[in-house]
């Protein structure tokens, strides 16, 4: 991990930050790669095509990914609810019981390839509860491309994770899309978040 | 009122025909208490959790909507030379849907040897089972994801915690 001052403008690396794991150069290139490996997969399914991310995270790399896919495609966004722990403050604010779908795809998955754009798969449980929706809409193909993946921490295995950016160590990662409390989304970078801030 | 240990771990009102119960402040209290409702009930609200994270993550479990067993099984890792089990582990978590136990360590990383040696005499002895350890980094930064702060290591009170 290179110490963060070295790599960003004075400034301009958040206190909170330890140091940055990939730097924006090397973000750049390696989802280059990834749009060049999966074009050249997807070539031969010609229209169809359907890329879609999970929000919030995602949006970053699907941006860059999808502009380093030389492919025509449909692209979309899907948002879920994620877990909220009960406020022992406000017992009556009772917060969803389940995961659900907030934003549902607008675009037709059946008979179509898709390709699922995560920011980091960790211990799988978000992806597999979006994988078992999409199969029940009977894509022609699935397989998912994520920026990070946490191999040592999954609990859902034989997902269908066909392109990995980076095997993510086992800190706290924040920016280039990842949150720590609705913040860090706008590093250009992938840091490691201090301990302090979420350990004690 | 003190909570009431209803049934074993890993059952919810839906598997025990005939049975309701209602919740009050996270507690099952069964229909003969009084007032009852047809809520089907978590595992998580009538298991006694040795740390309050194993509840947070039981908690997780229930709302990705993973199917889990709290200590359901105990494995033999060592025996006297009279036959008689030495040494036992028992995982915490076991994910029925992905055949895979999870054991979380709340400890701090120098005291976790122990742990990791009963794990690894566990994976000898036992190669078809899968399980993943989550140490205390692990659990905070997976609870962190949620807005959830793990405590330090606590003094297990008499019945356990209460998710």
């Amino acid at each position: 991990m290179k110490p963060a001052a070295t790599l960003a403008p004075p400034g301009y690396v958040p206190n909170s930050i330890a140091g940055i794991l990939y730097s924006p150069e090397e973000i750049a290139q390696r989802v280059r790669e990834l749009g060049q490996q999966i074009t050249r997969d997807y070539a031969p399914v010609g229209r169809d095509l359907v890329a879609f991310g999970i929000l919030k995270g995602v949006l970053p790399f699907q941006a860059d990914l999808m502009r380093a896919i030389d492919l025509p495609l449909r692209s979309d966004v899907m948002t879920i609810a994620g877990y909220r722990p009960p406020n022992p403050d406000a017992p009556e604010q009772r917060p969803p019981g389940s995961v659900r779908i907030t934003k549902d795809l607008d675009v037709s998955v059946t008979d179509r390839h898709v390709l699922v754009i995560e920011d980091m798969v960790d211990t799988g449980l978000t992806l597999n509860f979006i994988l078992k929706l999409l199969r029940q809409r009977r894509p022609a193909s699935l397989a998912v491309v994520t920026l990070l993946s946490r191999e040592a921490q999954r609990l859902v295995t034989n997902l269908p994770i066909r392109y990995i950016g980076f095997e993510a160590p086992a800190d706290f990662l924040v920016g280039y899309g990842l949150d720590f409390q609705e913040q860090f989304r706008n590093l250009p970078y992938v840091g490691v978040l201090k301990n302090e801030m979420y350990g004690n | 009122m003190p909570p009431i240990a209803i049934e074993p771990p890993g059952l919810t009102s839906a598997t025990l025909p005939g049975r309701t119960f209602r919740v009050s402040r996270g507690r099952a209290i069964p229909k003969w208490a009084g007032r009852f409702s047809r809520k089907v009930l978590d595992p998580w609200q009538f298991t006694r959790f040795a740390h309050p994270a194993e509840a947070e993550f039981a908690r997780v479990l229930d709302f990705y909507r993973v199917r889990w067993r709290y200590e359901p099984r105990q494995f033999a890792l060592e025996w006297h030379p009279d036959g008689t089990t030495a040494k036992m582990f028992a995982p915490d978590f076991y994910l029925t849907d992905f055949d895979l136990y999870a054991e979380l360590t709340t400890q701090k990383q120098a005291l976790v040897t122990r742990k990791t040696a009963k794990l690894r005499r566990l994976r000898e002895l036992y190669p078809d089972i899968n399980i993943r350890l989550f140490y205390r980094k692990d659990l905070q930064r997976f609870l962190a994801r949620f807005g959830i702060q793990v405590a330090s290591q606590t003094v297990t009170p008499p019945g356990g915690f209460v998710g």
